[in-house]
């Protein structure tokens, strides 16, 4: 991001409060929804059915993918161009197959949680 | 097709006669019957009617734990499925806001149909050191965030000034 944006013009106070009330309110909000269902419910229950953890991470990507697609071509505020839907559902899959390999490594969606809303 | 059909009662013989037939089968084999299906009429010009066992075509070649897997699989798809309807029909009558928020009952409702376990679901930190883990990866690892910058670029949706030179 540095020297693309001009920054030198950028209270960064409120930058700073803004960001950490962001992030204080995402995380709990995404652990108990986005985090919760796919890094927690479909994770686990892609592990029960006896799914290895590279084929969960890559299905718990792509549904994190497939439930963003109304977001972006609905009229929406998160909607999209149309030919920037296709990046930006890859950047999905990608986005949740990462953090499917926290909770992998980490066992805990809680640190997913606090990735997820860092990167948001 | 001279063959009268005859109602089903009437084949309840037939019906004994295959299955007597399967048990000596598996006696011989000395594992369970890998029959899977129902027992059909089957009418030809040539040998009227007969019966036969129509297995199931999506379990042939698999293996038991193939099929346990392919059964385990149906509540995740479900799943997904109705989290994805019910994102779409929120979006759809102007309620995308609060979409994401859709996603915390039906978390609750699978986690109680499949009883999974608290550890399962991973509401608990193995060890606190792991959260480094999540605080460093927007920071390395995360980098794929290629959207932005095609927007950047564009002068898309990322409203900041560009610097000088930067087209």
């Amino acid at each position: 991001m540095l020297g693309v944006v001009d920054v030198s013009k950028a209270n960064w106070l409120t930058v700073r409060n803004d960001f950490l009330f962001a992030v204080a309110i995402s995380i709990p909000l995404g652990i108990l929804t986005e985090e919760g269902f796919f890094r927690g419910w479909l994770f686990g229950s892609l592990q029960r059915a006896g799914l290895s953890e590279g084929k969960i991470m890559i299905w718990t990507g792509i549904a994190f993918s497939l439930w963003h697609i109304p977001a972006v071509t609905m009229n929406t505020e998160d909607a999209v161009p149309l030919a920037q839907i296709p990046v930006l559902l890859i950047n999905a899959v990608i986005s949740g197959a990462i953090w499917g390999m926290l909770r992998s490594l980490s066992g805990s969606i809680i640190v997913t949680g606090v990735c997820h809303a860092i990167a948001n | 097709m001279s063959a009268q059909m005859r109602p089903n009662h009437e084949y309840a013989d037939e019906i004994r006669k295959i299955r007597f037939m399967v048990s000596i089968r598996t006696s011989d084999k000395r594992k369970r019957p890998n029959i899977r299906g129902r027992v059909a009429f089957n009418q030809t010009a040539s040998h009227g009617t007969s019966l036969a066992v129509i297995p199931r075509t999506s379990f042939i070649g698999f293996t038991t734990k193939d099929k346990k897997m392919n059964n385990a699989l149906k509540g995740p798809i479900l799943g997904a499925l109705i989290a994805i309807a019910v994102n779409a029909g929120m979006d759809a009558i102007g309620l995308s806001d609060l979409s994401f928020a859709s996603l915390f009952p039906l978390m609750l409702v699978f986690w109680a149909v499949q009883r999974l376990l608290r550890k399962s679901m991973g509401f608990f930190t193995r060890k606190l050191a792991s959260l480094w883990l999540g605080l460093v990866t927007p920071c390395v690892g995360d980098r794929n965030d290629c959207t932005r910058l095609f927007n950047v670029r564009r002068g898309g949706c990322f409203k900041g000034k560009l610097a000088d030179g930067q087209k």
